[in-house]
């Protein structure tokens, strides 16, 4: 019951947090003059001779709170503009290169926050013993890597050395023919999910062959960062009384451990782990670059470098909207966690 | 009378950076079977570190380092706290020996309700009765409920007694235990949490928290601190233990809530039969439910006798000290001069020496042991003798 209202007021507080990110994009596009704000609905060079109908069909030339609800409802109905860069419009392009960065963030985030709280909560259980020692040093190594370096290493390595063990892109030329053929339905567009539903292994194990080394690559970095936070969360949820309580009621440090100071301690970790899905949906620019895996952030790259205006502001109005969303998820999972948070209660 | 606890020669030691830390010094203490043991001292002369050894939760960098703990629990031979492996330790802590902690605040965890840790406990070590209890509920229940719809659940109860009546068996027994791990099918056991979460109930109703079968599904964060304090009370004697332990508890709470947790603690230590060590910084809490009191000062007890006697007949200059520093209308507070010693760098010989005014040269030479002065007062002053103490000319 107390969770419902708790989820209502949420859900009424979505609202104005989303038109402050739509004012806050329709800002940006207000730094361009009406000529530039018209190219975003030029999708043939041919059009440029006739810019002043756009600006009058679009009204870019009106009062700006008349301009903003023009906007406003083109972005409703979809439109966002054109992206130059693929030659195809904004939404269109969301939803062609986010299905590759889903499918990445769908097989690295498991496994960072998974092996991130476990490493933590091992480290901090066994506080300066060789455990901690090693999964420390190994976390300070891996969160200093860079990302651009230790990509090329591991393509050095598994797709060099070991010639096409684990290739770049998303998919073998071969495979990408049975993908784009007709016989096979590409229900989702993550490759492994469709290969599965259209019962081809090939496609299968191809999809999850091109996407290990990006998932390692992010790993490696992101499991370092959540690992140091549950470390330090955990030693201080392992400070509390409630720690001596259960200790004093006998129970075996297992379940002192794994229960008692793990849910405490996973609060401040939940957070960031949102966060960090939030992050990686968004596009993980560099990773995919190396890896010329098409996704969104390659999008973004491409679309950054060549001043592509109308999908950098589309691509911002995305990131902004999931941004919220995984807000309200995380602070539902809060909610779901904490008690306090729950029932209005003080946080001590 | 008979040893409840026998605390031999015990001395803990924390290994920290800047050197070792002595908090407690070949501490001896004998706490008798149904007595109130009150440990009363300044912060920092070890009266926690005193508590914490005997249930072995010293955690690193502290250790103990030497010394016995004999516990002997009504009908079973004693044992050496100290000695025994970790499982038998734990079989103890909670259930034959619990504690009450200072802070009910921090002492509960905020993600769990008062019920929940309740039952905790009394899973972990009345486990056995929880299944038998639920076994007869749901025996008299396939046996007597006659309603319409008793037909289907029946074979649901069926299930459920089977798998309770091979639990209580065989505590090991492979089904009920594979059973128990598994989502959905471990719905079949729930009668075991619900006979725990009955008896915590009936706990909390045993503390006087009112409506107690509503108070059992909230947070600690809804509670009050006299409430909280009374939940972790509940918590502590849910096994009945033989031995309660009481660090400070009611240090955190007004002077109204502190009256009531007295009263409540002495009502529970006789109808439990408990003997109860309470360890306080304030002497009129002593003084009101202890029968004897021992005074601790740098690692050690200094003096230890009857309620009255101390109160009476203090013979230890920093017991007197410290009943001179209680405040009394009318008079200007006399604090005890100087400051506890540096646990880092303990003064040589006895640790009072440099705040005494009796103090001579023996004094910071020799450290004095405990020794009996009169029948059952003890005291460690080396300007003590012959049951009183020297004057100071």
């Amino acid at each position: 019951m107390e969770f419902r209202s708790y989820l209502i007021r949420r859900l009424l507080l979505l609202i104005p947090v989303l038109f402050g990110v739509t004012i806050l994009i329709f800002g940006l596009l207000q730094l361009f003059p009406a000529y530039q704000r018209a190219m975003l609905y030029v999708t043939d060079p041919r059009q440029l001779n006739n810019i002043d109908e756009i600006i009058q069909m679009y009204g870019l030339n009106e009062p700006l709170w008349k301009q903003y609800f023009t906007w406003l409802g083109q972005v409703f109905s979809g439109n966002l503009g054109w992206s130059k860069v693929v030659g195809m419009s904004v939404t269109d392009a969301i939803f062609n290169f986010l299905p590759a960065t889903l499918e990445l963030a769908i097989f690295a985030t498991p496994i960072i926050i998974i092996g991130g709280i476990w490493l933590g909560t091992k480290s901090a259980a066994h506080k300066d013993g060789p455990v901690d020692h090693i999964s420390r040093a190994g976390a300070i190594v891996g969160w200093s890597l860079p990302t651009f370096w230790f990509g090329l290493v591991l393509l050095m390595i598994f797709y060099g050395y070991f010639t096409g063990l684990f290739p770049p892109e998303r998919l073998s030329t071969d495979i990408s023919v049975i993908v784009h053929s007709g016989e096979f339905t590409r229900y989702t567009k993550l490759n492994f999910l469709d290969g599965i539903l259209n019962w081809e292994w090939s496609v299968v194990f191809d999809a999850l062959r091109h996407i290990v080394l990006p998932v390692i690559t992010l790993s490696v970095v992101n499991i370092a960062f959540i690992m140091r936070l549950m470390r330090s969360s955990m030693l201080e949820s392992l400070g509390r009384g409630y720690i001596l309580t259960a200790r004093a009621k006998g129970l075996p440090e297992k379940t002192v451990i794994n229960k008692h100071a793990r849910r405490n301690a996973m609060i401040p970790v939940l957070t960031v782990s949102g966060y960090l899905f939030a992050a990686i949906v968004n596009g993980v620019v560099i990773t995919e670059s190396i890896f010329n895996y098409k996704g969104l952030g390659w999008w973004a790259w491409r679309t950054a470098i060549n001043l592509d205006v109308s999908s950098i502001l589309g691509f911002a109005l995305f990131s902004g909207v999931l941004f919220v969303l995984t807000n309200l998820v995380v602070d539902l999972l809060y909610a779901k966690f904490d008690p306090r948070v729950r029932l209005g209660g003080s946080i001590k | 009378m008979e040893k409840l606890v026998e605390i031999k020669e015990v001395s803990v030691n924390f290994y920290t950076y800047e050197g070792t830390v002595k908090a407690l010094n070949r501490l001896s203490l004998d706490i008798f079977r149904g007595e109130t043991l009150g440990l009363v001292g300044e912060t920092g002369c070890g009266k926690t570190m005193t508590a914490l050894s005997i249930l072995r939760l010293i955690m690193p960098p502290g250790k103990i380092e030497n010394g016995a703990i004999l516990f002997s629990p009504k009908g079973s031979e004693p044992v050496d706290l100290l000695a025994i492996d970790e499982n038998a330790i734990r079989a103890i802590r909670g259930s034959k020996i619990s504690m009450v902690f200072q802070e009910p605040g921090s002492a509960l965890n905020p993600v769990f309700t008062i019920g929940d840790q309740i039952s905790e406990v009394i899973l972990l070590h009345k486990n056995h009765e929880m299944v038998s209890r639920a076994l007869s509920t749901v025996s008299d229940l396939a046996g007597t409920n006659n309603e319409w719809y008793a037909p289907l659940f029946k074979i649901f109860w069926n299930v459920q007694a089977y798998l309770l009546s091979q639990l209580n068996s065989n505590p090991q027994a492979l089904l009920p235990n594979a059973v128990s791990k598994l989502p959905f099918l471990r719905r079949f056991l729930w009668r075991i949490n619900d006979e725990a979460k009955k008896k915590s109930v009936s706990m909390l109703k045993e503390v006087e928290i009112p409506d107690a079968e509503r108070i059992v599904n909230y947070y600690p964060h809804q509670l009050s601190g006299g409430m909280k304090q009374r939940a972790v009370i509940a918590m502590a004697l849910a096994c009945s233990p033989g031995f309660l332990i009481a660090d400070e508890p009611t240090t955190a709470l007004d002077v109204t809530i502190q009256a009531q947790i007295l009263d409540l603690l002495q009502r529970l230590k006789d109808e439990f039969k408990s003997s109860v060590l309470y360890i306080t910084h304030d002497l009129g809490v002593a003084a009101a439910i202890c029968d004897r009191i021992g005074v601790m000062y740098g690692g050690n007890i200094v003096e230890l006798a009857g309620t009255e006697e101390i109160f009476d007949r203090p013979l230890h200059p920093y017991t007197r000290a410290l009943l001179a520093a209680v405040p009394r209308p009318g008079e200007e507070p006399r604090p005890i001069p100087g400051f506890i010693p540096d646990p880092l760098s303990p003064p040589s010989g006895c640790p009072f020496h440099p705040r005494c005014e009796l103090a001579r040269e023996i004094c910071s030479a020799q450290n004095p042991v405990l020794r009996e002065v009169s029948p059952g007062h003890m005291v460690s002053c080396h300007m003590v003798s012959g049951g009183d103490i020297a004057s100071s000319n």
